[in-house]
């Protein structure tokens, strides 16, 4: 990196973390003439000091800069609608940076250094060497590896059905949380941040948590569950929608308002917002998750509320007034 | 041997290599030979000497570094452009102007990677937006305190990297 932002490399810690303080401190409001004169002493106290708070002021003046259009635009404007209009854009310009980084967060990492990932949105085939298939969700990635000893597909990201092909090496799948051993199966794994959750359809699936010690579970046709590394919850029976996303849907059943959002958002780039207030309604219904905007005005007729779009990737959905 | 004669020989050897594994990445012949360059680049930049027994295997994590930096520009121009899209026109900045604030982000990103959500957002309202930290507290949901705590977290990574 070649900007503004590299520390200067002779800054201590300590001194770093003293700037910083004052810095918070000013930021929270003016400063008692008691703090002024405390401030002026650190300050003047060692040669140190003035670098760390001269290289602070350096960045301050470039991030201030990323709100230029907004300065332009303040200088620019009629007196009388100046305010008014800066404020305008203050907002949308707060929304651009939160918008910029609440994309950013959402951008996976890992599959652009995987083997096979999809992108947001999409859905993926992939045909492995052995005749196994993987159908990839939204954001999701694999990477595998196959030798001569037995074949591991790793679950980086995301979701997948897996149909698992007959062969003489073992086949694994590895998630952040364990590992599965499908035997002839077809079944469904999805991977949050604490848990895996799998839905087997068809053969029988030797579950094993990575901390776990003592025997494997198998999980038997028609059953789901979710475990993490160290144990499992109970098997329960299929949920009517358990891998519906294979063909496009997304199925739910008295589900949370807040809890439908979070699952469409999992389709769509940007932030889809959910309002408190209308977090706890209920919703039920077959919606198809490539046409994310359609079933937000769904939303709106069927449900006593608004979809504001600020953006494309800024969507919130609040009550009706 | 010397770090530009290592690089040489890498080059000679791997350089069109290289840009066919970039291009089966990227589906793109002109950003492929970019960063096929910028991988190169990023070597002869380099504190230490390549090593030369797997080379492919080395040119190949650097090169997804670059490539991994490539999309994540990719990304950031596009929100950018979104935002911008959403304002009067008389206040788009120029091209230059463009170049300079995507660059600002693209160094900012790299410094908050890794930073809890609200930590970064904490920041971005206090130090771009100029928010106040009551303002910030409830645009967040957290308390004045935990803004502080936040914004002192972010301010060390971003102001020095620590």
């Amino acid at each position: 990196m070649n900007g503004a932002f590299n520390a200067p490399p002779d800054i201590g810690a300590a001194v770093a973390e003293q700037a910083v303080s004052w810095l918070v401190e000013m930021q929270g409001g003016a400063l008692s003439p008691r703090r002024q004169q405390a401030w002026e002493q650190w300050l003047h106290a060692h040669a140190e000091h003035q670098r760390a708070w001269e290289h602070i002021q350096r960045i301050n003046q470039r991030l201030r800069g990323l709100s230029s259009p907004l300065a332009h635009a303040a200088l620019n404007a009629p007196k009388s609608s100046s305010r008014r209009q800066a404020l305008k854009l203050l907002l949308l310009l707060g929304a651009g940076s939160a918008l910029t980084w609440g994309l950013r967060e959402q951008l996976p990492v890992t599959p652009l250094l995987a083997d096979f990932s999809s992108p947001v949105g999409q859905r993926r085939n992939v045909q492995l060497q052995d005749g196994s298939q993987v159908r990839l969700n939204t954001a999701s990635a694999v990477d595998v590896q196959f030798d001569e000893q037995q074949r591991v597909i790793r679950l980086l990201e995301g979701e997948m059905l897996l149909t698992a092909a007959r062969d003489s090496r073992p086949l694994l799948v590895r998630t952040a949380h364990g590992t599965l051993q499908p035997q002839a199966a077809r079944l469904n794994v999805r991977q949050f941040g604490d848990r895996t959750e799998i839905a087997v359809f068809e053969g029988r699936v030797a579950l094993m948590p990575t901390a776990h010690t003592g025997s494997a579970l198998w999980v038997e046709p028609h059953q789901q569950l979710s475990f993490n590394r160290l144990a499992w919850n109970a098997p329960r029976p299929l949920d009517a929608g358990s891998g519906a996303w294979a063909d496009g849907m997304l199925v739910a059943a008295h589900m949370r308002l807040a809890d439908f959002l979070a699952e469409l958002g999992r389709y769509r780039r940007g932030q889809l917002n959910c309002d408190p207030k209308v977090a706890d309604l209920l919703i039920s219904g077959t919606y198809p998750v490539d046409d994310s905007e359609r079933v937000l005005d769904l939303l709106a007729v069927s449900l006593p509320v608004r979809i504001k779009r600020f953006t494309r990737y800024w969507v919130t959905v609040e009550a009706r007034v | 041997m010397s770090q530009s004669n290592t690089v040489e020989v890498l080059y000679q050897d791997h350089h069109s290599w290289l840009t066919g594994w970039l291009r089966r990445k990227l589906g793109c012949p002109q950003s492929a030979a970019d960063l096929a360059q910028d991988t190169f680049m990023r070597l002869l930049t380099a504190r230490e000497t390549p090593p030369l027994n797997e080379p492919r295997a080395f040119l190949t994590v650097v090169a997804k570094r670059v490539l991994f930096n490539h999309y994540r520009r990719q990304d950031l121009e596009r929100a950018y452009l979104q935002a911008l899209a959403g304002m009067p026109e008389q206040v788009a900045p120029s091209e230059e102007e463009r170049a300079i604030i995507l660059q600002t982000l693209m160094e900012l990103d790299q410094l908050l990677d890794g930073l809890p959500s609200p930590v970064k957002r904490a920041f971005l309202l206090a130090q771009i937006d100029g928010l106040s930290y009551a303002e910030i507290g409830a645009q967040l949901g957290i308390s004045i305190a935990t803004v502080k705590r936040h914004l002192s977290k972010a301010a060390l990574r971003c102001y020095f990297a620590l």
